[in-house]
């Protein structure tokens, strides 16, 4: 008796040592058959530990960044899933009566171009999508200034560091890359590109916080490939607004600082700077930013 | 009816009646975040979205997975949406992870400061969150990078210690010690932050075999 408590005992010191990794599912099977046996003998203050660790873990992605919001379509896809469920796995009336009373589905992007951008400081951060080098260029304006009269602030842009994954990205060519805002319900938009696999872009307007993110995938991460430049179109014609490369450590550079009025852009073009039909933008030749 | 002001728990238990507009109010609050747990997990927008649409049907489908008394809704969804993903991760035959995603640039990048998601939180329409989204968020930054990097590479991507160890090229019991030491430290950070952990529901009487992630699917 004596030597089976102590057998359990060193059982419980040993699974005691693992309960982090458990809870995280980050064990060796081995490891992990030894916790569950522990805890099949009933222990109860290992299982309350991991019961608490588990509710920890729940927590983390809460943290995750929201990056641009997923396509629209995603939830008409969501939905007719769901009701092409009831209509197969429920045939009574009820069920046909709130087909019938389908919700419709409200566009979550609508409006956001029937905001004005403001006056404006520029914050520039990078997420990676895919593989491949993505930038999200957050543009946050003064809601409580809407002629925007010049009242931009200029401000020093904010650098979040970001992964660069590198996988399949190397065979990936973005010369050009342009964003136009012309509809008001247009929130997918895509990049006029000639030469891109997979290149898009997506943009997401608060209208209230008066934010304007714009996230681009398909950009060249690979080192020592060249550098983008953002431009906007003033008044007085294309100004670069910042220069975004990868350099060859593989690191996510952004280089610029504004004090420009963006309540005064029309447009915003990405262009690659090695590209020589590209050197200048042509957004606005091609493309309107309406507001 | 008009679900918009209603709680999750109430939103479930009309899901469970196969209320539609339950369903539809339940996805405009969490999608977004659904989709970025997901996207956190797989780095890839195509099947991120896919994950998020498996989530909801499932959810659609059997509603009675969730259980109120074992703590928040949130907590169990996006736990549900991260096991998913690591399934997906896992079905695609684990890829290696490049080194910039492990240097001294965090895989994660998200913790750091946030305020273009913050604005756009609102269109979750759960105001706690934001509370909550940055009590977690300072909780990790608070640890080592380190540990932070060990226990995000372990939760996000699905990665045994031993796998860890392998890709930072660190030997494992450093990583274990990493992993123990950034576990207790975010426990108690985490600890009284109100809602986000309510280990007051007894436990399962044992976890799942070698995955103990609450809120597995299955």
């Amino acid at each position: 008796m004596t030597e089976s408590e102590t057998r359990e005992e060193i059982l419980h010191d040993q699974a005691a040592e693992l309960l982090e990794g458990y809870a995280l599912g980050a064990l060796e099977p081995a490891e992990a058959a030894m916790v569950d046996e522990h805890l099949e003998e009933g222990c109860e203050d290992c299982e309350q530990e991991v019961s608490g660790l588990v509710h920890m873990l729940q927590a983390l992605p809460l943290a995750s960044r929201l990056v641009a919001p997923p396509s629209d379509d995603l939830k008409v896809r969501v939905l007719d899933a769901i009701q092409l469920d009831a209509t197969e796995t429920n045939t009574s009336s009820a069920t046909m009566t709130r087909r019938d009373e389908r919700v419709p589905i409200p566009i979550s992007s609508r409006g956001w171009m029937t905001q004005r951008v403001q006056g404006v400081a520029a914050a520039f951060g990078i997420i990676a999508i895919g593989g491949l080098l993505a930038w999200a260029i957050v543009l946050q304006g003064q809601v409580n200034d809407l002629e925007g009269e010049n009242s931009a602030l200029a401000s020093a842009m904010q650098v979040r560091p970001a992964a660069v994954s590198d996988g399949g990205a190397t065979n990936v060519s973005v010369a050009n890359a342009l964003f136009t805002l012309t509809g008001e319900q247009s929130s997918s938009l895509q990049f006029i590109s000639s030469q891109s696999v997979d290149a898009r872009a997506r943009l997401m307007w608060d209208p209230d916080e008066a934010l304007f993110v714009l996230a681009a995938t398909g950009l060249d991460p690979t080192p020592g490939s060249g550098a983008y430049i953002v431009w906007v179109e003033t008044p007085d014609g294309p100004v670069q607004l910042a220069r975004l490369y990868v350099d060859q450590s593989g690191a996510s550079i952004v280089d610029g600082t504004t004090d420009l009025a963006l309540a005064q852009v029309d447009v915003m073009t990405i262009t690659h700077e090695d590209d020589p039909t590209t050197s200048t933008p042509t957004g606005a030749t091609l493309l309107t930013f309406s507001r | 009816m008009n679900w918009t002001e209603s709680s999750d728990a109430d939103l479930m238990s009309a899901i469970a009646e196969q209320e539609v507009g339950a369903f539809d109010t339940l996805y405009d609050r969490y999608h977004r975040l659904v989709f970025a747990t997901a996207y956190r997990v797989l780095n890839d927008a195509g099947g991120a979205e896919d994950v998020v649409q498996d989530v909801y049907v499932r959810l659609w489908q059997r509603p009675d997975r969730y259980v109120e008394e074992r703590g928040k809704f949130i907590g169990w969804l996006l736990s549900v949406t991260r096991n998913r993903a690591i399934d997906e991760i896992r079905s695609r035959g684990r890829r290696p992870i490049s080194e910039s995603q492990l240097g001294s640039r965090d895989d994660t990048g998200s913790i750091t400061d946030e305020r273009p998601s913050e604005a756009a939180s609102k269109e979750f329409a759960i105001a706690e969150l934001v509370d909550q989204r940055e009590a977690v968020r300072a909780a990790l930054r608070e640890l080592p990078p380190d540990q932070r990097a060990a226990i995000e590479l372990a939760y996000f991507k699905g990665l045994t210690q031993a796998e860890i160890a392998e890709v930072l090229a660190t030997p494992l019991g450093t990583i274990k010690t990493r992993i123990r030491l950034g576990m207790r430290k975010l426990r108690v950070a985490l600890e009284g932050k109100v809602g986000i952990i309510e280990p007051s529901a007894p436990p399962r009487r044992r976890a799942d075999r070698g995955t103990a992630e609450a809120g597995r699917s299955g």
